[in-house]
């Protein structure tokens, strides 16, 4: 990105979209991560340096919004976007595969959070949270990275 | 690592991460918070309303005036019962205790619910879903403070977690961090009903040996000085008991409905006591 310092902009008025329209647009409790969507595609299309920036900011201002420890989200976000990159230049000609991996990464980065929730003393039942959150906002990410890959996929050309 | 400049940007962020951590855990983290969320409040009123006017704009209209007054109508019935039965639980139940322990009467046995409350518009909802938190449009311009118990007409909802003069963040009942001592209201057991990842209730510490059936109405104690007592929290569907366990737990359904909130009352009037402070102030004021 030419303007780096345009992230957290964007990122801010995603997060408040997202805060607003949240209670609009749940089905059964859960509604979209509209950030983790875009720093997963971001991670799959742009290099380790660029992802991480965007990682970072994602989780910085998750964590703002959220009365929780510091860092939870940006830890979370940094390792899911770290390990997402490892498709970046592989999949260039797929528009299916970056689709299907938010499933496998959007669980990966809400089991992180449980799991620093966890050590941070919060009880969390593992079994109906991955049942009934976790699973549900992967496949509802998923149908959101739908629009956002190709999305980005034209704003990068 | 791929790079040089990847890994002193893994240590900057490392960094700010640990210094962050620090911030927050000398409370400075929270202000950042408020200032934010001060700043972006206008903008969640801005989009809630453009969303709820579409809302309303597209949907059409003679049914949804037909379904709004029936709804209405049958809220207010839901409301009405419920107080109703509650009132009239307590009622019976205080009456059997009076005649039992001290040969009274039945003596102005009402629960008061008329406390002073201003009414918050739902604004938002927390960004994760593994976190229950609201922000409602009312802050402390209109007297809401930390601490302060928040509700509707069928329950308890949460308690002021942040406040900005004209913003405040709730942390719901059903969120992970919550906890709030409760009473089973026929056998007048207590309990800590805790939130749990994912939206339930749970009520824990309840001795063994005490009947708890599903059915069962779980209120708010009052011990501890976090909340007023009686207010209601919700039932109890399912009961753990183990003979190896020291306690029994219960799941409990809330009576709110926290995915349909659209106002709430904060409590202005009830000042939460920080029994701590209470009774160790020097130690406090040392630290």
């Amino acid at each position: 990105m030419n303007r780096p310092y345009l992230i957290p902009v964007i990122f801010l008025i995603i997060a408040t979209l997202q805060t607003a329209l949240s209670p609009f647009l749940q089905f059964d409790k859960i509604h979209p991560d509209w950030i983790v969507v875009i720093v997963l595609a971001v991670s799959l299309l742009k290099p380790i340096s660029e992802t991480l920036i965007w990682a970072f900011w994602g989780g910085l201002i998750l964590d703002m919004f959220s009365d929780t420890p510091f860092g939870m989200f940006m830890v979370s976000m940094l390792i899911m976007a770290y390990l997402a990159n490892f498709w970046q230049g592989r999949i260039r000609n797929s528009f299916i595969f970056p689709i299907i991996l938010t499933l496998p990464y959007t669980v990966l980065f809400n089991t992180t959070v449980l799991l620093l929730l966890q050590i941070f003393g919060y009880q969390v039942a593992w079994q109906e949270t991955i049942n009934r959150v976790i699973f549900p906002a992967g496949i509802f990410n998923l149908l959101i990275m739908v629009v956002v890959y190709p999305s980005m996929v034209m704003m990068q050309k | 690592m791929r790079s040089r400049n990847t890994l002193n940007l893994i240590y900057l962020i490392a960094i700010i991460l640990l210094v962050g951590f620090g911030l927050d855990r000398l409370g400075y983290i929270h202000v950042i918070r408020g200032f934010i969320q001060t700043v972006v409040q206008p903008a969640q009123v801005l989009v809630a309303d453009l969303f709820s006017t579409v809302e309303e704009a597209t949907t059409p209209q003679e049914s949804l005036e037909q379904l709004n007054h029936e709804n209405e109508l049958l809220r207010f019935e839901i409301n009405r019962l419920l107080v109703e039965n509650i009132r009239l639980r307590e009622v019976e139940q205080e009456n059997k205790r009076l005649r039992e322990l001290l040969n009274y009467t039945r003596n102005n046995a009402d629960i008061d619910y008329t406390v002073a409350a201003v009414n918050g518009r739902v604004i938002g909802s927390d960004p994760s879903n593994l976190i229950f938190t609201i922000y409602i449009n009312i802050g402390t311009r209109n007297g809401v403070a930390k601490g302060m118990p928040v509700a509707t007409s069928r329950g308890l909802v949460g308690r002021v977690s942040q406040v900005g003069p004209n913003v405040a963040q709730v942390i719901l009942l059903i969120d992970p961090t919550s906890s709030v001592n409760a009473i089973i209201q026929s056998s007048r057991i207590h309990g800590i009903v805790k939130g749990e990842i994912g939206g339930m209730l749970l009520m824990e510490n309840i001795v063994q040996g005490a009947v708890v059936s599903p059915g069962d109405l779980i209120l708010t104690s009052g011990l501890g000085g976090n909340f007023p007592d009686k207010l209601v929290i919700g039932q109890v569907i399912e009961v753990f008991q183990r003979d190896l366990d020291l306690f029994q737990t219960a799941r409990i359904r809330p009576t709110v409905d926290f995915d349909n909130m659209e106002t709430v009352l904060v409590l202005t009037s009830f000042e939460p006591v920080d029994i701590e402070l209470e009774l160790f102030p020097e130690s406090n004021v040392n630290e």
